[in-house]
């Protein structure tokens, strides 16, 4: 009896002798247009300002140094690109399919280093590096040379860039294509062992094109990480798309060249994501429910420890490397400040991110449920919408935050000294509501797409149960959705807490004067070269990165555990 | 006896198709009907309009008199006072037994609650299982959970949608009947919905018979099988062909089987061409001579071969023999009408009515 269940599930009643229902269903879905509508005022104020007045900056700009923006970001992406795909197939395919010591580790360390954000990377490493660093001081001690008698590579530099965001961005690709590697029919993969080719063969011929998909989801994800990036390249001066806006908008003052740039890094990202989805609509390959064991390549020696080592390295450089580098400075720095200071980073920074996840996991609530409510492609649209910003630099929203706000206020505060003589002032430009909002428009996305996903896997029956039974829609969503899906919620609000406490370029442009969190304090710090005294704060924010990692790798090591039986007959979600 | 539900004229559209066509059709206080059709009729819309959770397109719901959906309308289907039993159960996970029965009970009193809560137990004979947690329990045990759960608040109706399907085939044989003795204890009203016809007859009082979003025929099992209305209940309730057939008289159809005479399911004027409809129990086999029929195929059914039977023309019958004289295939056999009445239609299959609630 499909006739009633995909076209229809829920009836809209909208008579008005019925006394709920009409009236409270259509004041959900203009809220929810009204929510969607203020969201996307970053994102349509950046369109816009392609068609605003040009103050001769765009032409300056056009001279100078556009060209160099736009080739260092192409570049970037397109190295980072080269660098997550090798890194990330290459050790995706090793855990899939080989078996050598250490592989049980690596299936989950291997996500470590997307807890470093890359600004974090960049800066320890230059510390390791410098001439003055651990391992040029170690070199001249084993040697004997000196200063200047050995070439050093320059981190500082484009390719130092690729290498520091390849080296926190390969998880993207390494996750999702071991997905599809352990997703692909392990009959295709007997076939072609059967047919005698070998592992390198195989991933060549069968398993790489079958998951390319998945591989070019992850790429795109690892580029548009790259081309927001506005910490790393600021730190090591390369003048990219990003830093140009910020150089654009507080060097030559000029907000319009700023957003037109902005949009012209927009251009970027969205031609990545069209890319990813016309790969994904040409081939979507679907191999599921066949659980058959999987070749297995038992390594010996020497490519067993190759194997080890090509996982090891990322996880090391990484993760492992950095980490201890941030331990060992926040060990020798600690005991001699006060901790007063770093006390209020964290207070601030928890207070940021605490109030952005909940306001996001109430919004990501109100817009999934308002569609399952009232399913059809206007609710759709409006929660897509409203999940775009995701695909926003930080650096972009600051800039789509600001002009409105700034107008906002300038025209409110021009009209009340007209009207009342009394002057308003900046309401809420520079303020930590400017700041939250800018938050909500990047990273609603995040939550909404947790929440859908778990509401997703509740049976509408359950719904149509609950209220033949008396219970409202909200009492329904409080008795019943919410019940089933509070692991979602966790995961959702973990999430955005976390995203938060990492961002920065949006935060050091939006954050009220003398406003810091441990994000802008630790890029602050290490920009003034004390990047023992950054540590701490770095310190602080890759251990909360670990969170979301350490969910990722529990679905993953859940994933392994399922393995075998087909389904499971519980369906709560968690 | 006092209606119960009543549909008038429902249609229901989902954009543009129809899955619900004019349907009429009353459900008696205290009785169990049920819809029964292929699936895509549009018996689990209706289901779903009577519950609230569509709304129709024309014609109008009532319950117990009051009018709760009309033509783009309806009451939300928290204050239609309806309980739903659930293809897949939709059992809560994370609340108890207890806690899913009690879901639409209000809170207080707690122990006037709780009294409710054991009786419903008991009423489904699972007495003392309040505290477990439905995936804890077999299919059958969660089946009666859900009818405790929807029979708590008392409704004014029962609607069942395919209920049992998702049970194995042993419960699917005792379980109707008990659901049935259930629904009588609890003097319940209640509509089932299903595909499967020994479901319908083990449970219903009163059967109606769906086809392409229509209801053919709203009657007893008896006489859906005995006095179908439309060639299609004839077809899709029990076995049974149609011959070729002309009316001579009131009463008097000539067919190959040769003139037929009984009490007619309708009257047509003399020359009037009909079909009549054979049930393997209308026409016998008779042993002696070479006959006109010619057996084709002949199956065991233990008590009795059910043959199929071809007549010079080509028109193939079934006939029930007694076991124990049986024919080959391709051995002629005389044939006996033994017609207790004739359902005829008119020729070419086009029904008289599409549905029936005049009586």
């Amino acid at each position: 009896m499909a006739v009633s269940q995909d076209a229809q599930p829920h009836v809209l009643i909208d008579k008005p002798a019925v006394p709920t229902g009409a009236g409270g269903l259509s004041a959900w879905k203009g809220a929810m247009i009204l929510i969607t509508a203020l969201l996307a005022v970053p994102l349509a104020v950046i369109v816009a300002s392609v068609f605003w007045p040009d103050k001769a900056t765009w032409s300056h700009l056009a001279d100078t140094v556009l060209a160099d923006y736009v080739i260092n970001s192409a570049l970037l992406a397109i190295g980072v690109g080269f660098g997550t795909f090798i890194l990330g197939t290459g050790t995706a395919w090793l855990l899939s399919v080989c078996e050598f010591p250490g592989r049980r580790i690596f299936e989950w360390a291997l996500l470590l280093p997307l807890a470093m954000p890359a600004y974090i990377i960049a800066y320890t490493y230059t510390g390791l590096l410098d001439v003055a660093g651990p391992v040029q001081s170690g070199l001249r001690a084993l040697t004997g040379w000196s200063v200047g008698d050995y070439p050093f590579p320059e981190i500082r530099s484009l390719g130092g860039a690729i290498v520091m965001l390849t080296l926190v961005l390969y998880p993207y690709v390494y996750m999702l294509t071991r997905a599809a590697f352990l997703e692909q029919s392990s009959s295709a993969l007997n076939v072609a062992r059967s047919l005698g080719l070998g592992p390198w063969q195989m991933f060549r011929r069968v398993a790489l094109p079958l998951a390319r998909p998945s591989i070019v989801a992850g790429l795109s994800l690892a580029i548009m990480e790259t081309l927001a990036d506005y910490g790393t390249v600021q730190y090591f001066g390369i003048p990219t798309l990003t830093t140009g806006i910020f150089r654009t908008w507080f060097g030559l003052n000029d907000t319009i060249a700023a957003a037109q740039l902005s949009a012209l890094l927009l251009t970027f990202i969205f031609t990545v994501i069209i890319i990813e989805r016309l790969s994904r609509r040409q081939a979507r390959y679907h191999h599921h429910g066949n659980w058959q064991a999987r070749p297995s390549f038992k390594l010996r020696r020497g490519p067993a420890i190759l194997a080890f080592i090509a996982c090891a390295l990322p996880l090391a450089l990484g993760f492992l490397v950095p980490s201890a580098q941030l331990l060992a400075w926040s060990l020798e720095v600690a005991p001699t400040r006060d901790l007063a200071e770093f006390a209020v980073l964290v207070s601030r920074s928890v207070g940021l991110a605490g109030l952005t996840a909940i306001l996001a996991l109430l919004l990501a609530l109100f817009l999934a449920y308002g569609h399952r409510l009232m399913p059809g492609r206007l609710t759709f649209s409006i929660n897509r919408i409203a999940g775009m910003g995701y695909a926003l630099p930080g650096t972009v929203i600051a800039v789509g935050v600001i002009i409105p706000f700034a107008a906002f206020d300038n025209t409110l505060d021009a009209w009340m000294r007209e009207q009342y003589g009394v002057s308003t002032g900046l309401l809420l430009s520079g303020t930590v509501a400017a700041l939250v909002f800018a938050y909500l428009v990047r990273f609603l996305a995040v939550s909404l797409n947790t929440v859908e996903a778990g509401l997703g896997r509740i049976r509408p029956s359950m719904d149509d149960a609950a209220r033949s039974m008396g219970a409202n829609a909200g009492r329904t969503l409080w008795r019943v959705h919410i019940p089933l899906i509070r692991g979602s919620l966790l995961t959702a609000a973990l999430l955005v807490f976390v995203d938060v406490l990492k961002e920065l370029p949006a935060t050091l442009v939006l954050r009220p004067f003398d406003f810091n969190t441990l994000a802008v304090r630790a890029f602050e710090l290490a920009s003034d070269e004390r990047l023992r005294d950054a540590a701490l704060p770095a310190l602080a924010i890759v251990a909360a990165g670990l969170i979301p990692v350490i969910l990722v790798s529990r679905s993953i090591t859940r994933a392994r555990g399922h393995e075998g039986s087909i389904s499971s007959r519980d369906p709560i979600d968690e | 006896m006092s209606e119960r539900l009543s549909l008038v004229d429902l249609t229901v559209r989902f954009g543009r198709t129809t899955a619900v066509e004019g349907v009429n059709l009353k459900l008696p206080t205290g009785v169990i009907g049920c819809l029964l059709g292929p699936s895509g009729c549009g018996k689990t819309s209706i289901l779903r309009t009577v519950a609230g959770f569509e709304s129709p397109s024309a014609g109008v719901v009532r319950l117990h008199g009051d009018t709760v959906a009309g033509a783009g309308w309806g009451h939300p289907p928290e204050q239609r006072r309806v309980g739903m039993i659930f293809q897949d159960l939709a059992l809560f996970p994370h609340l108890t037994v207890a806690d899913n029965i009690g879901f639409g009970l209000p809170k207080k009193p707690a122990d006037k609650r709780q009294k409710r809560i054991d009786e419903l137990l008991d009423l489904v004979g699972l007495p003392g299982m309040g505290k477990r947690y439905p995936h804890h329990m077999s299919g059958g045990q969660q089946q009666r959970v859900a009818i405790a759960r929807a029979l708590a608040p008392k409704p004014e109706i029962l609607l069942l949608d395919e209920p049992f399907s998702s049970l194995d085939v042993e419960l699917r044989e005792t379980l109707p009947r008990e659901l049935r003795d259930i629904l009588r204890e609890a003097e319940t009203t209640a509509l089932l919905v299903t595909h499967d016809q020994t479901e319908a007859f083990a449970m219903a009082d009163i059967v109606g018979v769906m086809q392409a979003g229509r209801l053919h025929q709203w009657d007893t099992a008896y006489n859906l099988y005995h006095r179908p209305e439309t060639p299609f209940v004839a077809d899709f309730i029990g076995q049974g062909t149609r011959i070729a057939g002309t009316m001579v008289g009131p009463g008097r159809v000539r067919t190959e089987l040769g003139l037929l005479e009984g009490q007619v399911s309708h009257e047509y004027p003399p020359g009037t061409e009909v079909d009549v409809l054979v049930r393997p129990d209308d026409v016998i086999i008779d042993a002696d001579g070479m006959g006109v029929a010619e057996i084709e195929e002949r199956v065991f059914r233990g008590a009795n071969f059910l043959y199929t039977l071809a007549l010079p023309g080509g028109t193939r019958l079934l006939s029930l023999a007694p076991s124990h004289d049986h024919y080959a295939p391709g051995v002629r056999v005389n044939l006996r009408p033994a017609f207790t009445h004739l359902v005829l239609f008119p020729r070419g299959g086009a029904s008289r009515h599409a549905d029936s609630d005049e009586d």
